[in-house]
């Protein structure tokens, strides 16, 4: 595939490409306790399906979908942090110009120095419990070089300052620190490499709204002071949009949509993306209609053929169930739907060329 | 030497959407937990199913199943006793101390019994405590766990207290002060002194799991809708906690073969029973390891630990299913 | 409650019940072990003093006076290590010989848990971090195995290989006769050589508890999300493992280390008995074959008593090991 043109994003253009991702498919292949009769197709699942993506340096891109649907999934792919049983099936991943698929353990090792790093969704687990805020500080940068004591103490601090901590949090244990607190320390801990892109997994998700906000507003600020790429994986539409350049937008384990935010609120849209619009009410509407989008995902232990989205979709057509669509241009971004974004494909399927001849 | 299992996770992943109550038809619907169902049995009624289906689960783990053979046959063994013993275990009219030959595999003890009928017919001893005493432990043990997990406050307490004591005590000590007091000897008394040292483990487990499960919210649910006590108990919580209940079971029954052993071997048993533990203790009586019997050692030792092990191996099975992230990648 | 003051209560708590159900144990029993034990003892001509009958009764019920009487007098008689006379030896108190066999006990099974506990958890730590691969396999066989071996039929087979057939190491006893105890080189290795078999019988059959708890806990930790964050900061391997890891997975099972103490000591029992090693259990042994009910009290006692200090022991050692119970 080609690298998907943005018509209208001059500034996006002229920064270099720091990572892509060709056709990732990761896997679920949940095992033993089952008999070899079991080990067919049907047992495993395909939680992200021949994604493509591409990001800038110094994006800030949001990574948005419902539960299960493999934002997750893929932000830990794209980080090389895959556990099992999970596994990427296929796919090709580069980081500034480096496949990460091929590298070794040690080598995947240094390269989380200045190159990637992952805050997980739960700040709260990502701390040793029985080690110190300044010691966890200390082993991150020991690992990538030797570091006094001293040095580790005032890298410590600045660290702290980053992300508007005081410095007595130094000495605290995790259980000492409230659930913000932690999530800002897992964040300055993944900032100590200067890495030069950073995933978000759902960072505000277990806080209340208040912590919410303030710790997005610190993501916010980290980013355009220092520059890195930024991934944010959430399901809550309303922070991705506020923070982010570029939304996109993920269904049963495939990119569905890629938009620039700002043109988010309004323009054509996957229906997918219309109707998650949709649940959200305005508050300063009249009346207040809760939209709500029928039916389940899909099974995703089961090969989907077609569009993941059409048995939800109210404006599904035949094409929609037999051929997968493709990321194409709609607005100022991309979406796949053969109804919004039509191909070739879908332009020879649909009624109205069935009786005209092939260009 | 065997584990108690872990606490079922509470965490839920993407890949492992927690299972709600097990119900005889819930499993097979989560990939993460996948159970293979064996196609046969399902025509069965219920608890029939639930064994088979148990039995189909534990045999698709490689230790679990080697576990499950070596019981079998052992349990062969104890149903064809009389078919494969040369001859009658009790007979001693044989040359005492006699080395294994042809005739007498493992030789004879100093009694001038055959060493290979007695071990033969051992093996109903052992398996007979071993059963029984793991059951009635279990069953002990999952009253006891029971009650102190559901119902808190004092009764948690007190019920917790007596799990500790009976824990921190040594078991074998206290297994020999009991039988040592008890005026009849024999397989029964032995079992008795076993259950009484061994219900402590098992209910400490059992109680910190329903513990776990209490304040799960299906349970509130369920109280909230009226269910009564002990329907509760039996319909929501226990269903969960089978792996952790069978864990127990072998658990215990380990721990029940080695203590029949250990309290025989050092003559608190009926000198006159015909069991692998008897066997020892009159090898050392006779001083077999001075004379070169080997074999009249080493055979009856053997089959405690083979028994042992294979309870342990059915156990690792059983833990697996507990904790999805012990299972083996087959 | 701070974690340790509630745990000194646990302690003294459990203490306090143990030594009670020594007392009520005998009383529960059928029969009447204070006859038999007298009788015992006037058989083999031997005068019983005073003191000493009141000990035995006490110990093990008499016909007279309440059975709270008798309780406070068994209570200070507790305190102040009166346990009356043996049978076999009533003109040695029964303190005496369990104060002599005590520290060879100490000793043996000291050295064994500890052991048991280093060795034992670095494979573990192994086992778990090679999950799946060879290693992990063979220890998790070898141990489960191994920890199915009756301790007293391993001993008997070490002796007979290792002592009868090779004649490395000596085949009982806790020392050359003829040699006092004390505590110059000579004697204490000699008393080395004597001990390695008992040790290694005891050690092989005990460490596949740790081996496997540790590597299920290894396992279970590894799942933990700080691990794939320390991974994700690109710590090295070796810190992730030990500092991040094994650290905390080490946890749980030191909380349960008092059933593994408790298990060790009766295997040392049987061990003891197996090789003629003087130590406690060596005194069990030959208590029970006698009927020695007065020694039997004494030394279940005592085990108990030194089972729940040592676990207390540990109990404090745990605050210093997880600062989630500091307060």
């Amino acid at each position: 595939m080609t690298a998907p043109i943005a018509l209208d994003d001059a500034p996006r253009l002229e920064r270099p490409t720091l990572m892509t991702a060709r056709g990732v498919n990761v896997v679920y292949e949940p095992s033993a306790g089952l008999s070899r009769r079991k080990r067919t197709a049907g047992a495993r699942i395909w939680a992200v399906r021949d994604v493509d993506l591409t990001l800038a340096e110094g994006e800030f891109v949001g990574l948005v979908g419902e539960s299960g649907c493999g934002k997750s999934t893929l932000g830990y792919a794209l980080t090389r942090l895959l556990r099992p049983p999970a596994r990427l099936e296929s796919g090709r991943i580069e980081f500034d110009g480096t496949d990460i698929a091929t590298l070794s353990g040690e080598q995947l090792r240094a390269q989380r120095r200045g190159g990637f790093a992952l805050v997980l969704q739960s700040g709260m687990n990502a701390l040793n419990p029985v080690r110190t805020v300044e010691h966890h500080v200390g082993d991150v940068l020991r690992a990538h070089g030797k570091a006094g004591s001293a040095e580790v103490h005032r890298r410590a601090r600045e660290l702290m300052a980053s992300v508007q901590l005081d410095d007595e949090v130094l000495g605290r244990f995790p259980h000492e620190l409230s659930g913000g607190m932690r999530q800002r320390v897992a964040i300055a801990l993944a900032l100590a490499l200067e890495p030069r892109m950073i995933v978000f997994d759902e960072p505000t998700t277990a806080l209340d709204v208040i912590v919410q906000a303030a710790v997005m507003n610190t993501i916010k600020d980290l980013q355009r002071a220092k520059g890195f790429t930024a991934v944010l994986i959430s399901h809550d539409l309303g922070v991705v949009l506020d923070a982010t350049d570029r939304v996109l937008v993920m269904y049963g384990g495939r990119i569905v949509e890629d938009q620039p935010s700002g043109e988010m609120l309004r323009g054509p849209h996957h229906p997918y993306t219309e109707a998650l619009l949709d649940c959200y009410a305005d508050p300063r509407a009249e009346v207040i209609n809760l939209g709500g989008i029928a039916g389940s995902p899909p099974d995703l232990s089961l090969p989907l053929l077609g569009c993941s989205f059409a048995d939800r979709c109210e404006f599904a057509v035949d094409v929609c169930r037999e051929v997968d669509p493709s990321l194409l241009p709609l607005g100022p971004g991309l979406a796949a739907c053969h109804v919004r974004a039509p191909g070739p494909a879908a332009a020879q399927n649909s009624p109205e060329s069935a009786g005209s001849t092939h260009a | 030497m065997t584990t108690l299992p872990e606490t079922p996770l509470l965490k839920t992943d993407s890949a492992a959407p927690v299972a709600g109550p097990v119900g005889s038809g819930a499993a097979g619907e989560d990939p993460a937990r996948a159970v293979s169902i064996p196609s046969v049995g399902r025509s069965l009624p219920g608890p029939f199913r639930f064994v088979a289906r148990s039995f189909g689960t534990l045999w698709s783990n490689g230790k679990a199943r080697s576990g499950l053979i070596l019981l079998g046959l052992m349990i062969a063994v104890v149903i064809f006793a009389p078919l494969l013993a040369p001859y009658s275990p009790t007979r001693t009219d044989f040359e005492p101390y006699l080395n294994p030959s042809g005739l007498h595999w493992i030789g004879t003890t100093g009694n001038g019994e055959d060493g290979l009928s007695q071990l033969i017919y051992g093996t109903r001893v052992s398996l007979f405590v071993g059963f029984a005493a793991g059951i009635t432990a279990t069953l002990i043990a999952a009253l006891i766990g029971l009650i102190a997990g559901y119902l808190p406050g004092v009764v948690d307490e007190t019920l917790s207290f007596v799990t500790n004591l009976a824990l921190v005590i040594p078991g074998i000590p206290l297994m020999i002060i009991l039988a040592a007091y008890l005026p009849t000897r024999g397989v029964p008394v032995i079992t008795l002194v076993v259950v009484i040292t061994g219900w402590a483990t098992g209910a400490r487990v059992i109680r910190s799991q329903t513990s776990t499960l209490r304040s799960r919210d299906f349970v509130t649910a369920a109280e909230f809708a009226g269910e009564r006590l002990l329907r509760l108990v039996f319909r929501e919580i226990l269903p969960n906690m089978t792996s952790v209940v069978a864990a127990s079971f072998f658990g215990a029954a380990v721990a029940a073969v080695l203590g029949e052993a250990s309290l025989e071997f050092l003559g608190l048993g009926d000198p006159a029973t015909v069991s692998w533990g008897t066997m020892l203790y009159w090898a050392q009586n006779n001083k077999a390891l001075l004379v070169g019997q080997w074999a009249l050692i080493l055979a009856p030792g053997l089959a405690i630990a083979l028994l042992m092990v294979s309870f342990a191996l059915i156990n690792f099975g059983v833990d697996a299913l507990s904790n999805p992230r012990l299972r083996e990648k087959s | 409650m701070p974690y340790a003051l509630r745990k000194t209560i646990q302690f003294l708590l459990t203490l306090w019940a143990a030594v009670t159900v020594n007392f009520l144990l005998p009383r529960l029993m059928p029969g009447s072990p204070t006859d038999a034990a007298l009788a015992k003892i006037a058989s083999t001509g031997q005068v019983v003093t005073d003191a000493q009958r009141r000990a035995i009764e006490l110990q093990l019920g008499s016909p007279s006076g309440s059975v709270f009487s008798q309780y406070f007098a068994y209570l200070n008689n507790v305190v102040h290590l009166q346990f009356g006379v043996s049978y076999t030896d009533p003109t040695q108190p029964v303190i005496d010989t369990i104060r002599q066999a005590l520290p060879w006990t100490l000793v043996l099974i000291g050295f064994c848990t500890i052991f048991q506990f280093v060795i034992g958890t670095l494979l573990g730590v192994l086992a778990g971090w090679r999950r799946g691969r060879g290693i992990d396999t063979t220890l998790t066989l070898s141990t489960t195995f191994a920890g199915a071996f009756p301790p007293f039929w391993a001993g008997l087979l070490l002796l007979y290989v290792f002592a009868f057939k090779f004649r490395w190491w000596p085949l009982g006893g806790g020392y050359t006769d003829g040699l006092t105890p004390s505590l110059n080189l000579t004697f204490l290795g000699d008393a080395a050589a004597h001990s390695i078999l008992p040790a290694l019988t005891l050690v092989i059959t005990g460490m596949g508890g740790w081996v496997l708890g540790m590597r299920n806990n290894m396992i279970s930790t590894l799942g933990e999300d700080y691990v794939t964050f320390a991974e994700a900061n690109g710590l090295r391997t070796r810190t992730v493992a030990l500092r991040y890891a094994a650290r905390n997975a080490l946890l749980p099972p030191l909380t349960s280390f008092g059933l593994t103490l408790a298990a060790v000591v009766g295997g040392s029992v049987l061990v003891e008995g197996v090789f003629s090693y003087p130590g406690v259990g060596l005194v069990l042994y030959r208590a029970v074959s006698n009927r020695d009910y007065p020694l039997m009290q004494a030394l279940f006692l005592i085990i108990t008593v030194t089972t729940l200090v040592a676990i207390y022991l540990v109990d404090m050692l745990y605050v210093r090991l997880d600062p989630r119970v500091r307060r």
